[in-house]
């Protein structure tokens, strides 16, 4: 490349901006061809129900229509991975070397933390737009409108774990937030759908309100909102400058820390969370369950170790410690426990990411006491991401107009139909369920690594019990789609075939033992992607 | 080493291919496993007379995480055994699922199964060990729900998983305490520090984590029931994971561990008693059972049992009888089952009862089965012999418990003798049952197996030769070399006279076997009800939770979120609240009034029983507010909350016109509840405005739109000039957003109508 054209800086701020820029230039352009492009779907919906166009084999409609949204699938993904491909770029070259991205610091920090975030939603919103391209014109959800919100969706995820002032934080926040509420609600005429939707709309919205409180208080003790000159400015406080504030920030903290846990779907602030899984389409699912938590996380830890970094609220007396670990174990618990009772597996996947939530959150107490435990949470949610999303994309294939794949009983038999897809499934589950040589495993391993290091032993042994649960329902899978034969006359005799699902699979497949066999390379990009690293 | 374990792994596809066709392709695969047993023979005996073969291949550095392997004594014997059985049974298995739809399934995950076997008794990792360990426990979770069309195999197959995974999980612990300790993680260091890991505190943790692993491994009691379970494994599986191979891994474990933390009472007497327990408790059970291959499983466990306890005792002699009754066990063991296999597979029954005279039908299968049955009852010159031989003299010679213990040891050895009988030579002898006179021969490919199998038993024969591999096995788990002297005549000694004491009372028992079996079954001891009981604890409290946290209704979830969140400002403040009340300006009348006004409002809001006035109360108190804005200066704003309250008054009546009237549905509870929760919550409010409002903020930023606006922006009302000077561009992007938000909603609205009149 040309040294002098490296060396401009507004070349250099558009290299380190690339990864943002191409998601929102991205989706402003597929919002575009979703509005001028020909509407095929209603006019081959029309032309079926005149008759002029004959219904396929088992009255089923002739896929005229799913070329649109196909495309659209595919323009979405390209973008998304462009985004991830820029990630990685800017990774490679090092973003401290781009230093004309100051400019916008600290609204957006381009740090190594915030690239590999970056890389991480742009990866699980690009596998997610993949599934949708299977799925939307499977289960004849023609709305095109999917794939620019989803591509927005990640913007805001993006700029949400870059953002380095209560501001940019709120705005990337409900930038990510409303497009999914949209998402979730996709499915207008399904009662069920529009029910998820409003839940997590207002509760989302309640949630919201009570960050924004907490981020206002911040700034009425500190006078800042750069979240590092509020950490500073909490630091310095002292004798009765710090009598007057502590309650503030000691209810912005809680107050903050509500907010993102439910962004995350942390108990007891998960409620929505299996409604909203069970009712949104599932490539929707599997994108709120990775790239909205991941986000989430990101800025948590961001939160708490630039503005509450004071050795004070980050110890166990009077800091966010004993607060998180009690998220953690409650969610693990209470998630695993009411996993297990699940007769769809939709909804058991919903309660399994709870639980996940709680692990990641193990990880993220450690990170008061262990200096390994920031990266352990980061390797983590890449783990948990390639897991996750496979794992919806391989229940989307069990699946069929009208019949989508949802009690274990419908995967009775699926070993046999789909021989690949329930390898992959396979492989999806028991990395969830941390067996080795999977992502999983090494994800796990890693976070209780980092608490035993951090002397947390109590919390590991919690987590290890869990686990244990946990692999119960995940094997349960196992059992029905190989060991089980399907009744006779169930439906799903043919399973679905999409292209575009399957090469979603074959990539979290890939991630998926490429992690748990050489996991040494994104473990080191994770220790060096931490905070203050 | 690293590449022929890996290069196990990478054959398990072309298993999976080669094993779908005839037995005669499938059976080539047994070249592999043949050839490592060749291997590890050369590498065992080199280790012997000179350093132990190292190999390592960096795989996670940064997470201490290698594959590195060390080939000791131990680790030799071991892995010849998983090679060398592998070899028989991949042949066996190639007949026995000749045609089989799954026979290349089979295949694939016996190699799988292999690869981690070998990892298990070769890493010298100790994370490492704990991967091949899972990886073991889950091919046998595939292997045993193989046949799968039965309820029954599918609960073994998980119980089986849940059971030794959970201990896997205990080793993961062990492991990790373990590196904490020493801060190292290979195994052979851990060996070496015994001295500091047995005074650190944190030795109790580790002992009893990794006997947890062990015990859930090796099926001791009480979590032995998982094996007897795992018996609806195919029987090939059955004879190499259940009894040969996979079960000893807890086995390998105590032993390898011994130097690094046995030697303690603590040690040494939970395995001793729980051996002991297990010994004589399964060679009980195993005798009542009627399927042959629930025979095999509890004297398995029993045989199991009486290694564990020998190596609790934990003297030289006693540990090297361990190894000693290991290689022994897993010739005879391995024998009988894949006679059974073979009598299952070509009668198609297991019980004793109906099988008889089979001698005839299949000549081969009835020789093997015999030498085993010899060998397993202890007679000279068999392999078996030796074994039960230096076990007595160590056991005789041992300090840690009274010689009572030698009598459960003869009882144990009589009753899996009785075992060996029932299985290898009752149903061969007699007379052949007319139904089964149609019994077609086995095929050589089937009875090869076990007969090499059976004939290793022989090699008692060459006492002598034995002793030195035999030692060298041992010295890894006694850390010094120890003379040992194997022969078949030692002259008459107390462990002679201890042999003729149990073949006499083993034939004694086989005369009287049907008296036996009359016997009233143990009860009370079945901890498999255990186990069942504990899932079923688990589905109870997961219903009870399931159901208040998951009724989807709203109102719980807002509930439970004011609730926690509550709870925390609460928590938040406790910590924290100096409240210095500034001396508060006197109220004036009609503030009390507004404020009384206010208060009213909320009541009746609440108190409502339509909608409409509820709606009407809100917006008074609404209008109250406003009042006090007016009142203290802020007429823009007290302009802006009036207008906002009428107008949401006004769309709420609209709103409620359209809906149904609004029914009384929560109980009396409810509502009190309710109201605590919202006036708690109103007050958390209240003191963090407060707080906010007595600690006013430092920022310089009203000072700075105070003088500026006057001299910059030539207005006094600092609120306007922010809006249409400072900040003009923000409002005018404000303005553009809420314009095009018109235009959208107005575009729906004209789509919406035109519909309405095409229909």
């Amino acid at each position: 490349m040309d040294t002098s054209l490296m060396s401009s800086p507004g070349v250099m701020m558009l290299f380190g901006l690339s990864p943002i820029l191409a998601l929102g230039l991205g989706g402003l352009l597929l919002m575009l061809a979703e509005a001028f492009g020909r509407p095929v779907v209603a006019h081959a919906l029309e032309a079926q129900a005149i008759g002029a166009q004959p219904a396929g084999p088992e009255g089923q409609i002739v896929d005229a229509g799913a070329g649109r949204a196909a495309e659209l699938a595919l323009g979405a993904a390209v973008i998304l991975f462009a985004g991830a491909i820029f990630s990685v770029a800017l990774w490679l070259v090092g973003p401290e070397n781009v230093t004309a991205t100051e400019r916008v610091a600290p609204y957006l920090l381009i740090d190594r933390f915030s690239v590999f975030f970056s890389f991480v939603v742009c990866l699980g919103g690009g596998i997610a737009a993949l599934l949708a391209g299977g799925y939307l014109p499977e289960h004849r959800i023609e709305r095109g409108e999917f794939f620019p919100l989803l591509v927005f969706c990640t913007l805001g995820a993006q700029a949400l774990a870059a953002a380095g002032d209560l501001l940019s934080l709120f705005v990337a926040l409900e930038t990510m937030s409303l497009g999914v509420y949209c998402l979730v609600g996709l499915r207008r005429t399904s009662v069920r759908a529009s029910e998820a939707a409003l839940k997590y709309f207002l509760l989302g919205s309640f949630a919201a309100a009570l960050m924004l409180f907490g981020a206002a208080l911040l700034y009425g003790a500190t006078g800042r909102t750069d979240l590092a000159g509020i950490g500073e400015a909490i630091a310095g406080l002292s004798g009765d400058g710090l009598e007057g504030r502590a309650a503030q920030i000691l209810i912005a903290l809680a107050l903050l820390i509500v907010g993102l846990a439910f962004k995350v779907g942390a108990v007891p602030f998960h409620m929505w969370t299996p409604d909203a899984y069970e009712g949104a389409p599932t490539p929707t699912t599997g994108f709120m369950a990775v790239a909205v938590k991941t986000a989430a996380v990101a800025v948590l830890l961001r939160v708490l170790l630039v503005v509450f970094a004071d050795e004070r609220l980050g110890s166990w007396g009077t800091g966010w410690p004993p607060v998180l670990a009690t998220i953690a174990v409650l969610s693990m618990f209470i998630a695993n426990f009411i996993a297990g009772r699940q007769e769809s597996v939709k909804r058991m996947l919903a309660y399994s990411s709870i639980a996940h939530a709680g692990y990641v959150f193990i990880g993220v107490v450690a990170t008061s006491r262990s200096v390994d435990a920031q990266a352990s949470v980061l390797f983590y949610l890449l783990t948990y991401t390639v897991s996750t999303l496979g794992a919806f994309g391989a229940l989307i294939l069990a699946g069929r107009y009208r019949a989508e794949a949802v009690s274990y009983e419908d995967l009775a038999g699926f070993g046999r139909r789909h021989p690949a897809a329930a390898l992959a499934f396979s492989f999806f589950l028991i990395s969830l369920a941390g067996v080795p040589p999977t992502a999983g495993f090494f994800g796990k391993l890693y976070v209780f690594k980092a608490a035993i290091q951090g002397e947390l032993y109590w919390l590991v042994v919690l987590g290890l019990i869990n686990s244990v649960i946990g692999a119960y329902y995940y094997l349960k899978v196992l059992v029905f789609m190989y060991m089980r034969e399907p009744k006779p006359g169930a439906p799903f005799a043919t399973p679905m075939r999409s292209g575009y699902v399957a090469t979603a699979l074959v990539i979290a497949a890939c991630f998926v033992l490429g992690l748990g066999i050489l996991p040494d390379t994104a473990l080191e990009a994770a220790v060096a992607a931490v905070l203050g690293g | 080493m690293a590449f022929l374990i890996l290069t196990t792994l990478a054959l398990s596809p072309l298993a999976a291919w080669l094993g779908r066709r005839s037995a005669r392709w499938a059976q080539l695969l047994a070249l592999w496993p043949l050839f490592l047993t060749i291997w590890f023979a050369r590498g065992f005996h080199s280790a012997l007379t000179n350093e132990p073969l190292t190999d390592r291949l960096s795989w996670i550095p940064s997470m201490g995480l290698e594959l590195s392997f060390r080939l000791d004594g131990l680790s030799g014997l071991f892995a010849l055994l998983v090679t060398g059985i592998g070899t028989c049974i991949v042949v066996y298995g190639a007949h026995y699922f000749d045609g089989h739809p799954y026979s290349g399934r089979f295949q694939a995950t016996l190699f799988g199964f292999m690869t981690a076997m070998l990892g298990v008794v070769l890493t010298d990792n100790v994370l490492a060990l704990f991967v091949f360990w899972e990886l073991t426990g889950f091919t046998s979770f595939l292997l045993i729900g193989f046949s799968h069309r039965k309820s029954e195999s599918r609960r073994s197959a998980i119980q089986a998983l849940i059971v030794t995974g959970s201990g896997g999980l205990a080793l993961l612990a062990a492991a990790a305490l373990l590196v904490q300790v020493t801060g190292s993680e290979s195994l052979f260091t851990h060996t070496q520090s015994g001295e500091l890991l047995r005074a650190h505190p944190f030795y109790l943790p580790i002992v009893l984590c990794l006997l947890l692993a062990a015990f859930t491994k090796s099926a001791q009691f009480p979590f032995h029931f998982w094996l007897p379970g795992a018996m609806a494994a195919p029987t090939p599986v059955s004879a190499y994971l259940h009894s040969a191979t996979m079960v000893k891994a807890g086995v390998y474990l105590v032993a390898r561990m011994s130097p690094a933390v046995g030697g303690t009472q603590l040690w040494n007497w939970t395995i001793a008693a729980v051996g002991a327990f297990t010994m004589l408790g399964a060679a009980y059970r195993a005798v009542q059972e009627t399927d042959l291959k629930k025979i095999l499983a509890y004297s398995t466990v029993s045989a199991l049992g009486t290694i564990f306890f020998l190596l609790g005792l934990g003297t030289p002699a006693t540990l090297t009888a361990a190894v000693g009754y290991i290689v022994a066990h897993a010739c005879y063991k391995g024998t009988l089952f894949l006679v059974t296999g073979i009598i299952d597979h070509q009668t198609g029954t297991r019980d004793v009862a109906r099988l008889a005279g089979l001698r005839r039908v299949l000549p081969v299968t009835a020789v093997a089965g015999g030498l085993a049955a010899l060998s397993m009852m202890g007679l000279p010159p068999f392999f078996g012999f030796l074994a039960k031989e230096i076990a007595y003299e160590a056991v005789l010679a041992q300090p840690l418990i009274p010689q009572v213990a030698l009598g459960a040891l003869v009882l144990a050895s009589a009753l899996l003798g009785l075992c060996g009988l029932l299985v290898g030579y009752a149903p061969f002898v007699g007379e052949l049952p007319q139904d089964l006179r149609e019994t077609r021969r086995a095929s050589p490919g089937l009875w090869l197996g076990p007969l090499l199998l059976g004939t290793l038993g022989t090699l008692g024969l060459f006492a002598g030769a034995l002793s030195t591999p035999l030692e060298f096995a041992a010295r890894s788990v006694v850390g010094r070399a120890l003379p040992l002297e194997l022969a078949l005549w030692h002259g008459v000694t107390p462990p002679l006279l201890l042999s003729v004491a149990t073949v006499a009372l083993t034939l004694l028992l086989y005369w009287q076997r049907r008296g036996i079996r009359r016997f009233a079954r143990p009860r009370g001891l079945n901890t498999a009800r255990l186990y069942d009981g504990a899932v079923g604890v688990l589905d109870w409290i997961s219903l009870r939770i399931s159901r208040p946290l998951q009724d989807a209704s709203l109102s719980t979830y807002v509930l439970v979120f004011v609730v926690t969140t509550g709870a925390l400002i609460g928590t938040g403040l406790s910590l924290s609240i100096r409240v210095h009340l500034p001396s508060l300006v006197p109220l004036r009348t009609y503030e009390v009034l507004i404020v009384l006004l206010v208060v009213a409002a909320a009541i009746t809001a609440v108190r409502a029983r339509t909608t409409m006035t509820a709606v009407l109360s809100l917006g008074t108190a609404g209008y109250g507010v406003a009042l006090t804005f007016l009142l203290y200066g802020a007429p823009d704003l007290a302009m802006t909350q009036f207008s906002v309250e009428t107008l949401t008054a006004i769309i709420f009546v609209f709103v409620f016109w359209q809906f149904p009237k609004v029914e009384e549905t929560t109980s009396r509870v409810a509502r009190i509840r309710d109201g605590v929760v919202s006036m708690a919550f109103g007050w958390y409010i209240f003191v963090l405005t407060l707080v906010t409002a007595i600690n006013p903020t430092s920022s310089g930023l009203s000072s700075f739109y105070a003088e500026a606006a006057p001299t910059l922006a030539h207005g006094r009302n600092i609120v306007n000039v922010i809006l249409v000077d400072f900040r003009a561009l923000d409002t005018l992007g404000e303005i553009t957003v809420l314009v095009t938000a018109a235009v959208g909603v107005a575009a729906l609205l004209h789509i919406a109508s035109q519909e309405k009149l095409a229909r």
